[in-house]
């Protein structure tokens, strides 16, 4: 039998991890799945568990004029019912799963999980999100895009806890969402592909997008970004020009074949759809 | 690990593995067989209760954090009025073919209705969102989706 610790505070909990031989347990949703609870994050088979649910100060939500500060522990619903979270995000999560566990999933979790499939990634990557790591040693911030370092592999070592994401305030005047998977509910996903770009007096002044469940971790290439930002939208009208950014896209993309999807498929898709978000935007 | 909470208003206690799933507790630790288990892996709803008011996987709930909790089960929700009238609401919809997903099914539908702020202004899509983590082979959910909407008019007042 496991130990079980379940501190109210998040001092107590890096106190507990910094004895080492310890694996943190969120809402459990990726946890428990399978004959027997497995740490994605934690090598082997720990003597102790964390359960980090009774912390409040993980479960905070506060913002500024510039960026919404999110606790690791606060859940998808609690997420998806507060109205300063980014309405992209908010959007990803209700396409995860279900209400049952919806409630219990963590934004922390999905994050720490690190798989291709995780839907908030795409979101996090988009709005250039900060992750805050603590230990008994202090705080480190990450960009997302390095502290995702591989399908289920992060900067995360056994001594450390996420304990909030910093999501910088961005407007945009056209944003764009889409996950392909299998049924409405408790799909994970083949694809998807999330776009933001702001028009002003008909210039792109700012065009991001970003790729899940295509690659090893999500797509995100600023290069290809700059090629676009500062066109006329006009630009767009020409097909050819929509054509030459899918080709640098079609680079940077390689999916794999697996249960749920096959590397054509999802190649296919990808680029279909972004595409589409592109000819949404000629038409302004 | 020693674990005190509330189930169906009745305090336990009880020793046990941190990880067990709350599912293993209920069916085969304490008896309570209401609650069942479909896929054990969060994909089809049987297992539902309601912890602390929110509706959860029991297959994927460990113990652990059932310390200090109030835990609902359909055999303490038939006891109370609005379960009664739920339950009766489903039958007359006919809502319930083999039976397997209805406890499940009717605390999803329990926690559309308790969460919403005016019951008359609850929307199909709705309620359809409420059960989407709850799979029923048979009856196609149109007619649980009906049983809602008799809740609503059969219960004046209790919601
Ligand atoms: C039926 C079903 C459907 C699903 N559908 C989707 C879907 O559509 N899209 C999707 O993205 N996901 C989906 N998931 C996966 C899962 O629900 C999410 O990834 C969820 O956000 C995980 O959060 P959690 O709190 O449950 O994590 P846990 O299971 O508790 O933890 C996951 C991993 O992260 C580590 N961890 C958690 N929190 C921290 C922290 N604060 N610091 C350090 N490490 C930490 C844990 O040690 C563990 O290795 C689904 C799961 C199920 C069961
Ligand atoms: S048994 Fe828990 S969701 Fe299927
Ligand atoms: S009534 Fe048979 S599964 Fe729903």
């Amino acid at each position: 039998m496991v130990i079980a610790y379940r501190p109210e505070t998040t001092a107590q909990a890096v106190e507990y991890l910094a004895r080492g031989d310890v694996a943190i347990f969120a809402g459990g949703t990726d946890i428990m799945v399978g004959d027997k609870p497995v740490c994605r994050s934690f090598k082997g088979e720990p003597s102790a568990m964390l359960f980090i649910d009774a912390i409040d100060e993980l479960k905070t939500l506060s913002d500024n004029s510039k960026t919404i500060t999110v606790g690791a522990g606060l859940s998808l619903t609690e997420l998806e019912n507060d109205h300063r979270v980014p309405k992209l995000l908010r959007d990803s999560i209700l396409q995860v799963a279900a209400p049952g566990v919806r409630n219990c999933a963590t934004m922390g979790g999905n994050v720490c999980n690190a798989s291709p499939a995780a839907d908030t990634l795409p979101i996090l990557y988009l709005l250039d999100t900060q992750v805050v790591v603590s230990s008994v040693n202090g705080k480190i911030t990450f960009p997302i895009e390095q502290f995702i370092k591989g399908p289920g592999i992060t900067q995360l070592t056994s001594s450390d806890l996420l304990t909030q994401l910093v999501i910088p305030k961005t407007e945009f005047s056209h944003t764009f969402y889409r996950k392909v998977g299998t049924r409405c509910a408790n799909a994970l996903t083949k694809v998807s592909i999330v776009g933001a770009a702001n028009i002003q007096n008909g210039l792109l002044s700012d065009w991001r997008v970003a790729f899940g469940a295509v690659g090893p971790t999500v797509v995100r290439d600023q290069q290809i970004e700059s090629l676009l930002i500062g066109k006329p939208v006009a630009w767009l009208k020409q097909h050819h020009n929509i054509q030459s950014i899918i080709e640098a896209y079609k680079a940077k993309i390689s999916p794999l074949s697996d249960q749920r999807s096959t590397a054509t498929y999802r190649l296919r898709t990808s680029l279909k759809l972004l595409e589409k978000w592109l000819t949404e935007l000629s038409d302004g | 690990m020693k674990i005190d909470f509330t189930l169906n208003g009745q305090a336990r206690s009880l020793n046990v593995d941190p990880l067990q799933p709350l599912l293993t507790t209920l069916r085969d630790v304490i008896g309570l067989k209401a609650t069942k288990e479909g896929c054990g892996e969060g994909e089809c709803g049987a297992c539902s209760a309601i912890v602390n008011g929110k509706l959860v996987n029991t297959c994927l709930f460990p113990i652990a954090q059932v310390d200090g909790a109030q835990v609902l089960t359909l055999e303490g929700l038939r006891e109370t009025p609005r379960g009664r009238c739920l339950i009766d609401a489903l039958l007359t919809a006919k809502g319930v073919q083999c039976g397997f997903c209805t406890p499940g099914m009717v605390l999803a539908l329990y926690q559309v209705l308790v969460n919403s702020p005016d019951v008359t202004q609850i929307t199909e899509h709705e309620i359809r969102v409420g059960i989407s983590g709850n799979l029923c082979r048979c009856t196609g959910y149109g007619m649980i989706v009906d049983a809602v909407n008799i809740a609503i008019e059969q219960g004046e007042g209790l919601w």
